[in-house]
């Protein structure tokens, strides 16, 4: 795992707390959540150079390019153009009694950032704010110190607050996606942060290695590798990456996703004949059998409470998406349209389960809710998409996109807009698989 | 090696190829010497080998008895060598015959298709199960690995579960016709091991079967 940077950290002093407005009482700026939300407009200045020196004057829009770049991948915010700018901010001050709030608004900004930066040798303080600049006010503030390398990692910390401010709830830059890349005939399993950045390559196995899942502890990543001949599962704690063999059959085992408290896991195996799930207890390796059916059962997914399972099973002629009771009791298809319904993974906050389905011969990325009811489909590309993965948050997914002969690891808002490629450049890629979050920030 | 041994396997012809040929010239040199210490000892050799000898008592004394035994061993060595090689090469080349010829006839009965997302065994594949389950009842000590593959189209973990469902449909009808279950092995590649990648029918097809691995066992 990444290191945890070092950096002795003043930043929490709240400048202007008079002016705060909390955002837990105040408005959702951003209802992220509705399938129709506009992207937000934004303005950015250039930072205000305060050291009174004309050293590192090129911070000053380094600041808010790495700041505007930061915010523009939640795909929430439309970030204005600074040759539309009306004032220089950094010139008329950048307090809350400096602000031209109607030159903000005159050219569609709804809220506004300002910024100031103090370097001394190494050392560097950083200001920003963030303003309503309808209502003319400051919505939140804070001062960072700490060294001038660690300029990215302040950034996104107010990427942060203002994430917190303006939707109630922290981003995902302390994130990361894992997946299975293909390239010449064996697959390993990568992992990079939330925006791509930062390849790590986590196993080298040089043979199929598959399915990582990502433990809810954000210490362990399952996954399937046939390094030992057959197709085992393994766990590798990131920050050892020495991997453990916890299931070994000399028959098929598929990992499904991890419990609540990282203990047990859902997994696939064929151990006693046809493929079934089991709960398998991660630390000696015992196994409780939960369907009972000839047919195919596979990649089973826990409910955010753990109360309920959704899996893959053809026991109806083609492969559908089932619920069960955690105890697999109660075995009930959720999936009706289509003939080809697989993949299933749970919101993580609510009764409604991402999954890929055939539409218009190709596949693509579909929700449901459990209760039942139409499909709702997300990706409309003339592309194949597969393998859903939802954020820690539910406001996004990951999957894998195959086009024009390429594919790519793509993140999505949950409700299908702003899809970017995160990984590309590899034969293959499936099964993404997103960690939570990790507190790296 | 004993001097009247030597005697007696001493060649006729000899005495005509002293002329032309350096291998007569020690033979006769040799036979010389033996001569000469045949009478210093009264060695009882055998009269035709005797009579020879006597037809070059002059030729000059040459290289010692040990070292012409040696020569000689050493030529006979490079025969038996050459003879030997020749077995080889011919037992090598029986050996690939033999082996393209069973490969030729494992090449027929090494793969069984499949439908998209089915199992089940088609007629054409029941026939070609027969025919392995002849071959593993005639070959007691073969054993046989199933490999269970899909094409990609498919999500590659339910894929993965229907390779496995495919190589166990081969491997129960082989058991139905009377073979040992534990002579077959049977593992799912899914859709990680294509033999083709064009997004084609055809190749989708080649790309949805079981393979048959044959191995002997020790």
């Amino acid at each position: 795992m990444r290191k945890r940077r070092s950096i002795q950290y003043l930043f929490t002093s709240i400048l202007l707390v008079l002016a705060m407005v909390p955002a837990a009482e105040g408005k959702v700026y951003i209802n992220i959540d509705s399938p129709s939300a506009q992207k937000f407009p934004i303005a950015i200045t250039t930072f205000k150079n305060m050291t009174g020196a004309s050293a590192q004057e090129s911070l000053s829009p380094w600041f808010a390019d790495t700041l505007g770049k930061t915010l523009e991948i939640t795909g929430f915010f439309n970030i204005l153009d600074r040759k539309a700018f009306l004032v220089d901010q950094a010139k008329l001050g950048i307090a809350t009694e400096n602000i031209q709030f109607p030159a903000w608004t005159g050219i569609g900004a709804e809220s506004l950032v300002t910024g100031g930066f103090t370097v001394n040798g190494r050392d560097l303080t950083l200001e920003c704010r963030l303003f309503d600049a309808v209502q003319g006010k400051l919505i939140v503030g804070k001062r960072y110190t700490g060294k001038l390398e660690e300029r990215k990692e302040m950034v996104v910390r107010f990427a942060q607050e203002i994430l917190i401010a303006l939707t109630g709830e922290k981003g995902l830059f302390d994130t990361k996606i894992a997946f299975s890349g293909k390239k010449g005939g064996s697959s390993e399993i990568y992992y990079v942060n939330f925006d791509g950045t930062e390849q790590v390559k986590l196993t080298n196995y040089r043979t199929i290695t598959l399915s990582p899942k990502w433990s809810p502890d954000g210490k362990q990543i399952s996954f399937l590798s046939y390094k030992d001949g057959a197709p085992d599962l393994f766990t590798m704690e990131l920050n050892r990456q020495t991997a453990r063999k916890i299931l070994s059959t000399g028959r098929l085992n598929l990992p499904g996703t991890w419990s609540a408290d990282s203990k047990r896991m859902l997994v696939t195996s064929s151990k006693d004949g046809s493929e079934e799930i089991y709960i398998l207890t991660v630390a000696d390796g015992r196994l409780t059998r939960l369907t009972n059916d000839p047919s195919i059962d596979v990649s089973p997914t826990w409910s955010p409470d753990g109360k309920q399972i959704a899996f893959v099973s053809d026991r109806g002629g083609t492969p559908q998406i089932y619920l069960m009771d955690a105890s697999g009791a109660n075995v009930r298809r959720l999936t009706f349209e289509g003939g080809y319904n697989t993949s299933p993974a749970w919101h993580p906050r609510a009764n409604r389960v991402a999954y890929e389905g055939r539409a218009d011969g190709n596949f693509q990325i579909m929700t449901m809710e459990t209760e039942g009811g139409a499909p709702a489909r997300l990706t409309i590309n003339g592309g194949r998409n597969e393998n859903p993965a939802w954020s820690p948050d539910g406001r996004y997914i990951a999957f894998v996109s195959r086009q024009g002969g390429k594919a790519r690891v793509c993140v999505m808002n949950s409700n299908g807009t702003n899809i970017r490629v995160i990984h590309e450049g590899l034969d293959n890629y499936v099964s993404p698989t997103w960690s939570p979050h990790l507190n790296l920030y | 090696m004993s001097l009247t041994g030597t005697c007696i396997v001493l060649p006729q012809g000899s005495k005509e190829e002293v002329e032309m040929k350096r291998y007569g010239i020690f033979l006769a040199l040799f036979m010389a010497l033996i001569f000469a210490f045949t009478l210093m000892n009264g060695c009882s050799t055998p009269k035709k080998a005797t009579k020879e000898e006597v037809a070059t008592p002059t030729k000059p004394a040459g290289p010692s008895d040990e070292e012409l035994a040696r020569q000689r061993a050493d030529q006979e060595a490079r025969e038996r060598g050459l003879r030997e090689q020749a077995i080889r090469d011919q037992e090598a080349r029986d050996r690939a015959a033999r082996e393209a010829a069973e490969a030729a006839r494992l090449k027929d009965i090494s793969k069984i298709y499949f439908d998209f997302d089915r199992a089940e065994l088609s007629s054409e594949a029941r026939e070609i199960l027969n025919k392995v389950a002849e071959l593993l009842k005639a070959s007691p000590k073969k054993t046989l690995t199933i490999e269970g593959n899909c094409d990609d189209r498919g999500t590659n973990e339910y894929n993965l579960a229907l390779g496995q469902t495919r190589a166990d449909s081969a491997a129960r009808y082989l058991q139905s016709l009377g073979i040992d279950r534990k002579r077959i092995k049977t593992i799912s590649y899914g859709e990680e091991r294509p033999v083709c990648t064009e997004a084609t029918e055809a190749c989708w097809h080649k790309n949805r079967n079981a393979t048959f691995v044959y191995a002997e066992k020790k």
